[in-house]
């Protein structure tokens, strides 16, 4: 037998999420299936194989099937601490693959080219850069780093801050070596998260109200730096200050998306948001592994988050598709097999009417609410008000608005998709360049009543657009039906996990990890997001500028570049001919057949910024690696974006970054350090579950649960965050003192963050 | 071409006793019919293309096909509400009826037929939707279709069998027009709210608002979307009319409309421009056009399944010359469900406008929303029905090639009962009927995708089986539906 080189090392998941909890006890392996008695329902939470980690040892002691999957123990969370696997690529001499096999890498393999496990070392890098996004002070970072490590003990990711009081530190957790043995001979580390606490300042930000969160004394570790009363300047946002410039602060989306000192949220009370200096134990960052002596290594990412709250329901645009979308490109290739085409276009329906499911769909609509008028509650209808300072309307029909019918509408969609019919819908899909159609045909298109990354309204990826219409283009060509055979056409065989083969790669099930570890739970439609900013891992995709991840603005330009110092708060106008902005369209008040510019005082040529994600897409898949003409705004504009003009504008060839490291599909560190995909969420993330409504994230952040059908044939529930659970449906209005507040989340966010199974209160979350 | 030379046939007159808005509402229902039977048409042809003996090459083009006559069905379903609407506004019942196969009227633009599409299917079509004088600026290869047309059909020597739809909505432009037969007060406007509208009938089939096409910074040689679904947004030309009226004004606009966009261009109002949407001549010609291009080839290809003309699942009929009984069993259990189906589609339309009356209550008005979700779910369910339908055999012999199809098979009646207790009840029965027949099926269609379908409707039936238990409580009626 010829010896097992190896050529390359890989680990796999190459993107790992961890989620938060307090119970001592982690999370169960489990998985979700369809289930094939209730084709319509929700899925099937399906216990699956566990592993238990000595914790002496460092081993793999046992594993195990549990009867049932608990999310929380006691009230408490389990947290979701994902394993992550060495892999080896291995000389095509020595295997099966003309590429070389892609195995697991064990102690054998590491005997077979003459090493041991001692000259396998790992080092973790995490960081937490939430306060630094938004005070723009680089020592307001906290960050962990292991160090190169080899021993199979836990290594505790310690965050240290410049700012911070002596010996203060922030816990992101821990990873471990996993011990290798004989059932379990795998290389592996496992990555914990924290539990999810809140730290503070030194010195709390004092104010009035006997209900509010203090940090205990050992979590106030915030001493030296600006965070706490740290205030957005006013004048980038507002008129209120007659006669002042506006101020150019590089500003996240949302500005204030931070725990503030009472009222809040700010866009209610004059745009005040003043910080009360808290930070949370999420963060982001880098795993890699060596082999000592052999030049040979490998990387992955870690994140941490919120836990799922809806564990049986998915999301209609999750990472997964986004990621997909940047590893396939926009479009679904012409000889992908039908059946795999038609089994995705399904997911894709079911996926939504899993999300419609959450949605209080009559208010999200923006009806009025028992005679309240709509834009008294935060909903889509109302941040598109905000936007274009039109007057609200709702999206569709009021009367034709109820949870409960559209949810069964959608599953007879899905009835007619399972039976081979073709997806007649395409054309009724939002196309991302059309998230600014404010029209009454644009708003009603789908996804429908959710925002997107870019504060528009929610377009799917191009590559779901395009699976569906291709689902659509395989139509109707299906052959003669035999009622008397039950024989499936021959399923392509499952992708070999293989060096070549990325996709079977990104989405690789590592064993013992709980599928909510995976980025198929993740939401991606990240306004800013829950698990990952996704917005963020596009602000370097053109050497030498940064840009900001929520729209064109270079706010930055890399030291190595100086004749681009120029481009300095200017806007990225097109890349490669392609528009970086819509042009809001809203109905002709004369017309309402016709449409017209959405311009106000603030945005006088109506322009909106388009997602990076899709925006990129097609420019991304042709583009890597090579220059493109890209035109920038003759002047710095980072207040008033105007449109590309062709007499004016500054065209510049950039190239387009690689997205994924060299053969892999892990995020290249040349697009995000540790801490920057997830420097754009809410900190502390337990503030985001009150500030952000259910139009963000429907099936991640619900809105509309326990619901029935009334006497009158109309949905009713309760809101997920409805202190008492009574049946009547409190519509989200902030001040509403029966939902749960900001300072309930800080205190007890374990509590309120109640677990929905099958649409319900899990047992023991009503109370 | 000269059409002058055919001769409109008779049509009814108004009757001794018959009123003038009566008559007018007889001519409306006449209308809905036509609307009614030329939807059903265009669906059953629309759902016979395709089949995997098409070539690769012509898929395409068959797609093409098939999707331009889904689009002129949708914008039939808007002329069919929109004469509802207008039946309404003068005071008149809805008509969602039409009768069985065959049947035949001086007002039909053909005898009613299910047929998949053919030769002779579509010359019916390009003939009944074309103007009766082809315009002078008409293109030399629309006059050479429309002359073929003519020729294939051997006007006028057919002249009674083969009409335009026009006709009628001429005749119903001049009644509407005159005030001396039908004065203002026939005309309802406090009926306007509860007529039907695009906001929730048209499903945002309208022209788009070209907010890719407004943008300053696309430049004008990239004016087009990204990727290849350009054929998408072609699609997206459809245009489903529901005209709201309040006024004579408002109904002689929408009878226009109507006429405009497919049945008689010659009568759309002058001020209109119906911008870059082709008209259902145009749409029907460059079919018509595909398929003499296939005729003419060395090898003609399939671009249809062998579906049989007028399939039955009525006994009755099962030895009928002019239909095809649906002999396997599954099959016709299939065209049951089918026909199950479509009867809820209307019966729910129906009631639909029942609870939009003016006498209604806010509750009625809340429900109605409920129930034009239901409309549009068995609409769907219509679809997965007649997708199997066509894939699958009509007879039990696995040598015929002969698949079945939809059969549209209209119920005894579509009037509802007097109570609305009665008619959620009705409702509710119905499906429990489907429940059951999708029961029956899933014991005796072992196919996949048929077994898929059905578990999924099933499930969707018990959803709104006990929706309806809960109208029904808040009705004060028991389960049964009697009133406590």
């Amino acid at each position: 037998m010829k010896a097992r080189r190896i050529r390359e090392l890989r680990i796999l998941p190459p993107l790992a999420i961890g989620r938060q909890g307090s119970s001592p006890r982690m999370m169960d392996n489990y998985t979700l299936e369809d289930d094939p008695a209730d084709p319509t329902g929700f899925r099937r939470i399906v216990p699956a194989e566990t592993l238990v980690v000595d914790d002496a040892t460092g081993e793999i002691r046992e594993s195990f099937v549990p009867a049932e999957i608990a999310f929380k123990d006691d009230g408490k969370f389990r947290r979701v601490a994902p394993f992550l696997e060495v892999f080896a690529v291995l000389d095509p001499a020595a295997g099966s693959q003309p590429d070389g096999d892609l195995v697991p890498l064990t102690e054998d393999l590491l005997d077979e080219n003459g090493l041991s496990l001692a000259d396998v070392e790992w080092s973790v890098h995490v960081a937490n850069r939430k306060v630094a996004r938004r005070t723009g002070d680089e020592e307001d970072t906290v960050t962990a780093k292991t160090g190169w490590f080899r021993h199979h003990d836990p290594v505790a990711l310690d965050g240290h801050c410049p700012h911070f009081v002596k010996d203060g530190k922030v816990g992101f957790g821990s990873v471990r070596f996993i011990r290798p043995n004989e059932r379990f001979p795998g290389l592996r580390l496992r990555f914990t998260p924290a539990t999810g606490l809140i730290y503070g300042p030194k010195k709390p930000v004092e104010f009035d109200d006997p209900g509010q969160y203090v940090p205990p004394p050992e979590l106030r570790v915030y001493g030296k730096g600006n965070w706490p009363g740290f205030e957005v300047p006013p004048a980038i946002d507002s008129d209120e200050f007659p006669g002042k410039p506006r101020e150019y602060w590089n500003d996240t989306l949302p500005p204030s998306l931070f725990a503030i000192v009472p009222p809040a949220p700010p866009w209610l009370y004059g745009n005040a948001a003043k910080s009360r200096g808290f930070l949370d134990d999420t963060c982001d960052g880098i795993v890699e592994v060596r082999l000592r002596g052999k030049g040979l290594s490998a990387a992955a990412r870690v994140t941490s988050g919120p836990p799922m709250v809806i564990p049986d329901s998915l999301f209609v645009r999750t990472l997964a598709d986004d990621l997909d979308q940047v590893l396939f490109g926009p479009e679904v290739p012409a000889d992908e097999p039908p059946e795999v085409t038609r089994a995705r276009a399904e997911d894709i329906v079911r996926r939504a009417f899993e999300t419609v499911r959450f949605l209080n769909v009559e208010v999200m609509n923006g009806n009025d609410v028992d005679g309240r008028p709509a834009l008294l509650f935060d909903t889509m209808p109302y941040e598109e008000a905000a936007d274009t300072q039109r007057p609200g309307r709702p999206i569709m029909s009021p009367e034709t608005a109820d949870t409960a019918a559209v949810l069964a509408l959608h599953q007879q969609v899905y009835t007619a998709l399972r039976s081979g019919a073709a997806p007649w819908f395409a054309r009724l899909l939002r196309r991302p360049e059309e998230a600014a159609d404010y029209t009454d045909a644009g708003r009603r298109k789908m996804p429908a009543l959710m925002i997107g990354g870019d504060n528009n309204y929610l377009a799917l990826t191009y590559r779901m657009i395009d699976t569906i219409g291709k689902a659509a283009r395989a139509q109707p060509f299906e052959g003669p039906i035999d009622p008397t055979s039950s024989a499936e056409p021959k399923a392509p065989a499952a992708p070999a996990l293989t060096p070549r083969n990325r996709s079977a790669q990104l989405h690789y099930a590592a064993a013992g990890n709980p599928v909510s570890s995976r980025i198929e739970t993740s939401i991606s439609n990240c306004c800013p997001g829950l698990e990952v900013d996704f917005r963020a891992v596009w602000r370097r995709m053109l050497e030498g500028l940064v840009l900001r991840e929520y729209d064109s603005l270079v706010v930055d330009v890399e030291s190595d570049r100086p004749a681009l110092k120029r481009l300095h708060r200017h806007r990225l106008q097109r890349i490669g001919g392609i528009p970086t902005t819509a042009v809001m369209r809203g109905p002709n008040t004369l017309d309402p057949d016709d449409s017209a510019t959405v311009p106000y005082e603030g945005n006088p040529h109506g322009l909106a910024p388009l997602e990076w994600s899709n925006a990129l897409a097609h420019l991304l898949w042709k583009s890597v690696g090579k220059k493109v003409v890209c035109d920038f705004s003759a002047a710095e504009e980072w207040y008033v974006p105007t449109p590309w003009n062709e007499k004016t504008s500054i065209s510049v060839e950039l190239t387009v970054r690689p997205f994924f490291e060299p053969g892999t599909v892990v995020i290249s560190r040349a697009l995000a350090q540790p801490g920057e995909l997830t420097q754009g969420l809410c900190s502390p993330w337990q503030n985001d579950y009150r500030e952000c409504s259910c139009y963000y994230w429907a099936s991640a952040r619900p809105d509309f649960v326990n619901v029935e059908v009334t006497r009158e044939g109309r949905s009713t529930g309760d809101n997920w965050m409805q202190i008492e659970r009574s049946g009547k449906y409190v519509p989200d209005d902030y001040m509403d003192a029966r939902l749960v507040d900001y300072d309930r989340l800080f205190h007890d966010w374990e509590k309120w963050l109640r677990v929905q199974l099958r649409g319900r209160d899990a047992p023991g979350e009503a109370k | 071409m000269k059409r002058s030379a055919v001769k409109p046939s008779s049509h009814p007159d108004r009757a001794p006793g018959m009123s003038w808005r009566d008559y007018l509402c007889m001519l409306l229902g006449i209308g809905a019919e036509i609307e009614h039977a030329q939807l059903v048409q265009y669906l059953f042809a629309a759902y016979s293309l395709g089949g995997d003996q098409v070539p690769a090459a012509k898929r395409h083009e068959v797609r093409r096909w098939q999707d331009m006559l889904l689009t002129i069905a949708r914008e039939e379903m808007g002329h069919l509400v929109s004469v509802q609407n207008l039946l309404t506004l003068v005071g008149g019942p809805v008509c969602f009826n039409r009768r069985n196969i065959p049947f035949d009227t001086d007002y039909f633009p053909f005898p009613f037929q299910l047929r998949a599409l053919d030769m002779e299917t579509i010359t019916r079509y390009v003939y009944a939707e074309m103007p009766p004088e082809m315009p002078s600026d008409a293109s030399a290869e629309d006059v050479r279709v429309a002359n073929a047309v003519v020729r294939r059909l051997k006007v006028p020597e057919s002249a009674g069998r083969v009409h335009h739809v026009g006709t009628l909505y001429e005749k119903l432009i001049e009644l509407v027009g005159d005030e001396s037969r039908i004065p203002d007060e026939t005309f309802r406007a406090g009926t306007y709210g509860a007529q039907a509208s695009f906001a929730e009938w048209g499903k945002g089939y309208m022209p788009e608002t070209a907010a890719t096409l407004a943008n300053p910074s696309l430049d004008p040689k990239l004016r087009r979307p990204y990727g290849r679904d350009a054929v998408a947004m072609e699609d997206r030309k459809a245009t489903v009319v529901v005209a709201q009226m309040a006024t004579r004004t408002d109904a002689l606009a929408g009878l226009r409309q109507i006429a405009a966009q497919g049945e008689a261009p010659h009568l759309a109002a002058a001020n209109v421009d119906s911008g870059d949407e082709p008209s259902h001549f145009d749409r029907f010609a460059e079919i018509w056009r595909g398929i003499e291009a296939r005729d003419a080839a060395r090898k003609p290809w399939a671009y249809a399944r062998d579906v049989a003309a007028n399939p039955t699942a009525n006994p009755d009929l099962r030895r009928s010359p002019r239909h095809s009984w649906i002999e396997s069993e599954t099959s016709r259990s299939w065209a049951q469900l089918f026909n199950l189906r479509y009867r809820m589609a209307l019966m729910w339309m129906t009631f639909w406008f029942r609870l939009s009356g003016g006498d209604s209550g806010a509750a009625s008005r809340r429900l109605r929303g409920m129930v034009l979700h239901r409309i549009f779910g068995e609409m769907y369910n219509m679809k997965t029905c007649a997708g199997i339908l066509v894939r699958s055999p009509l007879t039990a012999d696995r040598a015929d090639p002969r698949r079945a199809g939809p059969p549209f098979e209209m119920p005894y009646t579509l009037v509802l009962p007097e109570s609305d207790a009665d008619c959620w009840v009705f409702h509710r029965e119905l499906l429990r009927e489907s429940t059951s027949l999708c029961a029956d099926l899933l014991r005796a269609d072992r196919a996949p995708d048929s077994a898929r379908a059905l578990t999924v409707m099933q499930a969707v039936d018990s959803q709104g089986i006990e929706w309806i238990d809960r109208v029904l409580a808040g009705l004060g009626a028991g389960r049964e539906g009697v009133r406590r």
